[in-house]
């Protein structure tokens, strides 16, 4: 799956698409190890283009946290709408993910 | 004449006086300039002989403070002077002097002078006395006009009192209406009766033009179309057959030989409460509206000519049936034809799309959308012609409404493919709409299905593409329950107790919590070799 990808300040700013299901699962899940793999670690995802989820959407960034941790980086969230919003308070990943209201925000935080 | 002499020679002005007085002019003195002018402000003196060279205040000098001291009168000044230079006397014309005598002065000119000056005053007094005349006229005018606007503002008054205050005479029937009148007092109106127990009548009316004649018409049938007093078998015939009454009502009022001098075009019919029967003629009204529970729309036929042109006109009586839900809307042509900024009138068609829409709105808020709705077509401009709408309703309890209990249900069938469920959840997400969920709520719905349908895939399954999944959505006014149906392996782990949020695959504690939280209700059953999930959620 083709990720809208570009590289600033040596952080990695990725745009998700619209939806985020168990059908785009594997592929996102794919796309962003490599990213992280031929990054820093430090990437920012945009949702502001994501209007739906599921549960493996969820496992997907969940998975890429994991990875960009793993090379002392880390994963902030972006642009997050009200009802993705409320997915992720319903499962609790609110408290695991760093979320920002914009990007100039999260890259003077990741930098 | 009254007569003001300044000058500051004792001898100048005794002879003036001598020489004045003798001409009949009653003859006040000033010594100068500053005294002059103090007697100008205190007094009504109108003329006055100055010297020009005084110490102190000049001739000139006061010609230039009685010009600006914004004296109700005007005050007429000769200056006498030595002088007779050109310049000097432009000077003296442009400081306000209205004119000269040289000295040492002829006494036959200056009695001619004198003459002018009391001519021209004596225009001056027509002149003001004229304008006072025509303010008294104008203050007569004024007082008049008040009078009869005040006088409309009664007589609006009076006429809405005509018009219904309570629909109780209808019972079980209702009605809603609106009234806007384009000026004060208007040319329509309308109203209901109970003609029997089981009967009521009811009419709307509209006659042309605008003012107090329309409106002395309209109240005049208004009347003419109620029966008075207590209603008998007389009043019974005569009310009950709706064409006879227009017809009637038509000879009543129809002009002569004269031209036609107002006109009137009117909606009568009886409804009956019991059956919903309705009868009515229409004399060349705008054709009424009956709007079907369901939404659909039925004009009525057109009819005869409006009431007062002809002597004899036919009319013939329509009937319809009102049932349980259904308007029948009455609206004069002030409606239909208002105008938009454009020019471009509401129309019949605008208004016809407007009430399919409205089927479900209750009859108090869809005059008021009406009312909006048109206020917005004219952009804010006043209404040129009056406007009035008369709903009758049979009503309908809520819980009678189509959609109450009656379940909208629509039957989903996809295969196990992830790639099929995109899809599926949009359709959700409109479903949802229709249901009346938005936003959080439908997506919160919208969610708990699409982890069900994943759960049907995955574990259900195994991952197996091209099995068969169906989903039965069924929306009632108490909510919306859906029905997943699978032929897969029975689902062992459903609704688990534990719901922890875990970070392993889709369809783990994550699923399940997302279902359990999100709907208000999650049963599994196995139903021979079908998995059967249903899923609830109240509005």
């Amino acid at each position: 799956m083709q990720l809208a990808h570009h590289t600033q300040d040596g952080i990695d700013i990725v745009q998700l698409p619209e939806r985020l299901m168990m059908a785009d699962a594997a592929a996102a899940r794919t796309s962003l190890k490599d990213i992280i793999g031929k990054g820093n670690g430090k990437l920012i995802l945009d949702l502001s283009a994501t209007t739906f989820m599921d549960s493996s959407g969820l496992a997907v960034l969940v998975s890429s946290l994991q990875a960009a941790r793993k090379k002392d980086g880390d994963v902030y969230l972006v642009g997050m709408g009200t009802t993705v919003r409320a997915l992720f308070e319903l499962t609790r990943l609110h408290t695991v993910f760093q979320i920002f209201d914009d990007e100039a925000g999260a890259l003077k935080a990741l930098a | 004449m009254k007569t003001l002499i300044i000058d500051d020679a004792a001898d100048i002005r005794i002879y003036l006086r001598a020489l004045l007085g003798k001409w009949g002019y009653e003859t006040h003195e000033a010594s100068d300039g500053i005294e002059g002018i103090a007697r100008i402000k205190e007094s009504d003196i109108p003329l006055v002989v100055c010297d020009w060279a005084m110490p102190g205040m000049s001739g000139p000098e006061l010609c230039r403070a009685v010009r600006e001291a914004g004296l109700p009168r005007y005050v007429y000044i000769i200056l006498l002077t030595g002088r007779s230079e050109k310049a000097d006397l432009v000077e003296g014309l442009n400081a306000g002097a209205d004119d000269f005598l040289s000295k040492p002065f002829d006494a036959q000119v200056l009695q001619a002078r004198l003459r002018v000056a009391e001519r021209i005053l004596r225009l001056e007094q027509r002149l003001a006395e004229q304008n006072r005349e025509l303010r008294d006229s104008r203050d007569r005018l004024e007082y008049a006009y008040g009078q009869i606007q005040a006088d409309l503002a009664l007589a609006a008054r009076v006429q809405l009192q005509m018009l219904p205050t309570s629909d109780r005479v209808l019972a079980p029937l209702r009605a809603e209406w609106l009234f806007l009148p384009a000026a004060q007092v208007s040319g329509d109106s309308f109203g209901f009766f109970e003609l029997t127990p089981e009967r009521i009548g009811f009419f709307h009316l509209d006659v042309s033009g605008h003012g107090i004649p329309s409106a002395l018409l309209s109240a005049s049938l208004s009347r003419a179309l109620s029966p008075g007093g207590a209603p008998g078998a007389e009043a019974d015939a005569h009310y009950s057959d709706p064409a006879r009454c227009l017809a009637e009502l038509n000879r009543q009022f129809g002009a002569p030989d004269t031209e036609v001098e107002n006109f009137a075009t009117i909606a009568y019919g009886i409804l009956d409460k019991g059956t919903g029967e309705t009868a009515i003629a229409l004399a060349g009204h705008p054709l009424p509206i009956v709007l079907r529970r369901g939404g659909e729309i039925l004009q009525l036929q057109p009819g005869g000519l409006p009431v007062g042109m002809f002597p004899e006109v036919g009319y013939e009586s329509q009937t319809l049936q009102l049932a349980w839900g259904d308007r029948l809307i009455l609206f004069s042509d002030g409606v239909t034809e208002s105008q938009n900024p454009a020019g471009e009138a509401f129309g019949a068609e605008r208004l016809t799309a407007l009430l399919a829409v409205a089927a479900r709105t209750p009859a108090a808020r869809l005059t008021t959308v009406l009312a909006d709705r048109l206020r917005q077509w004219r952009g804010g401009r006043d209404f040129e012609d009056d406007i009035s709408v008369l709903i009758l309703e049979r009503p309908v309890e809520p819980d009678d409404w189509p959609g109450a209990d009656a379940s909208a249900e629509v039957q989903l069938e996809i295969e196990s493919d992830p790639m099929a469920v995109p899809e599926l959840q949009t359709r959700l997400m409109t479903l949802c709409a229709e249901a009346g969920f938005v936003d959080l709520d439908a997506f919160q719905l919208t969610c708990a299905i699409v982890e069900a349908v994943n759960n049907c895939i995955e574990h259900a399954y195994g991952g197996r593409p091209g099995q068969p999944i169906s989903l039965c959505w069924r929306a009632a006014h108490d909510g919306v329950t859906v029905e997943i149906r699978d032929r897969g392996a029975p689902l062992t782990s459903v609704v688990p107790e534990t719901t922890e949020a875990t970070d392993t695959d889709a369809l783990s504690g994550r699923g399940w919590h997302i279902i359990r939280q999100w709907t208000d209700g999650a049963s599994y059953r196995r139903e021979g070799d079908e998995n059967l999930l249903t899923l609830t959620r109240r509005p």
